[in-house]
């Protein structure tokens, strides 16, 4: 299960989202037993020899894909029941699916391909913008047929249709508290925004707000770099006195993260009051 | 993506005349800068339910 949420830039013109997917493996059709009688289909996985699949035009095709098919699974999509995905076990980099050849092909809308990892992408669902919301307010999506190890990226449309390019495609982490996305664009004197600038985070206290048994690792910074755009997007803990960091341009504040979904960048507040780490359990900082 | 043009860069464009290869034909414009229509989204969250 893979949880989703954004908010629209304010003021932004946004009739609706358009969610994407990508992973090492596809999404198919699923047809009834009797169509697939007598075909086959031929995959690839990780390089390894080609396996056929034979339907025997009874089984249903996952079950037919996960008895005869090794290093890959099959599973029947909860989001939309009448399409199935497969998926290699390997997930990420290198593993890669080649849907070599078969006579189903045709019925499972396949082509011949090799698919690694982000080289294919599905158009998961539409979502409608939040229409007289107010600003801030989190769009929500749910991917119930979702892996830890899959890409996603979200595009806007606007009121004429247009779509916009698509967000960078992002892995899901696994988070034990709160999180707030700080937002911010590093650019140069021309206004030109410069790409690859690292942006870092050290946590600096370690906040009180967090589940029994739970530590933080203080001892690396959270780095990303700026994309192609100049933008970029840090979660943090919310709630933690961080010292935020673009080494590019001199910045160098101490703030303590908004227990907001997301920040921009200038408006954080510097915060005046940390002097030291008065807790001597976790020594000097 | 858009592209909008304005300003002072010079532009050459491949033109052709009798016994020339190329001519050149010079466009003031005065200035040249490409937008990415990024998607007006912020606080991308992407998290991963582990069990």
């Amino acid at each position: 299960m893979i949880y989703l949420r954004w908010a629209p830039f304010p003021g932004a013109d946004v009739v609706s989202y358009n969610v994407y997917r990508s992973l090492i493996g596809f999404v198919a059709p699923i047809p009834a037993p009797s169509a697939l009688a007598g075909l086959t289909l031929q995959l690839a996985l990780n390089s390894f020899p080609t396996q056929t699949v034979t339907f025997d035009g009874v089984t249903d095709v996952v079950t037919s894909i996960n008895n005869q098919i090794i290093g890959g699974q099959a599973y029947a999509s909860i989001l939309n029941p009448a399409q199935f995905i497969f998926r290699d076990n390997v997930r990420e980099a290198p593993g890669s699916v080649q849907v070599v050849g078969g006579t189903a092909l045709t019925v499972l809308g396949l082509s011949p391909g090799t698919i690694t990892q982000l080289s294919s992408v599905v158009l998961l669902s539409t979502v409608p913008g939040l229409v007289g919301a107010a600003p801030g307010t989190l769009v929500d999506f749910t991917d119930s047929d979702g892996a830890l190890q899959d890409y996603y990226a979200v595009t806007t449309i606007d009121h004429l249709g247009n779509e916009s390019l698509k967000t960078p495609f992002r892995q899901p982490i696994t988070s034990t508290g709160n999180l707030c996305v700080i937002e911010g664009v590093v650019s140069n004197l021309q206004g030109v925004r410069l790409v690859d600038c690292e942006v870092k985070a050290h946590l600096m206290i370690f906040p009180k707000s967090l589940a029994p048994g739970v530590f933080v690792d203080s001892r690396e910074p959270i780095c990303t770099l700026t994309g192609d755009d100049g933008r970029f997007s840090l979660p943090l803990l919310q709630g933690t006195l961080v010292r935020l960091e673009i080494p590019a341009v001199g910045y160098s504040r101490d703030i303590t993260v908004p227990c907001l979904a997301f920040a921009f960048i200038t408006d954080l507040p510097v915060d005046l009051h940390y002097k030291f780490n008065p807790d001597p359990q976790f020594g000097l900082l | 993506m858009k592209i909008i043009s304005q300003g002072t860069a010079l532009l050459f464009l491949p033109g052709g005349g009798i016994g020339h290869n190329y001519g050149q034909i010079a466009a003031q414009i005065q200035s040249f800068d490409v937008f990415y229509d990024l998607p007006p989204v912020v606080g991308f969250q992407v998290i991963g339910d582990p069990e």
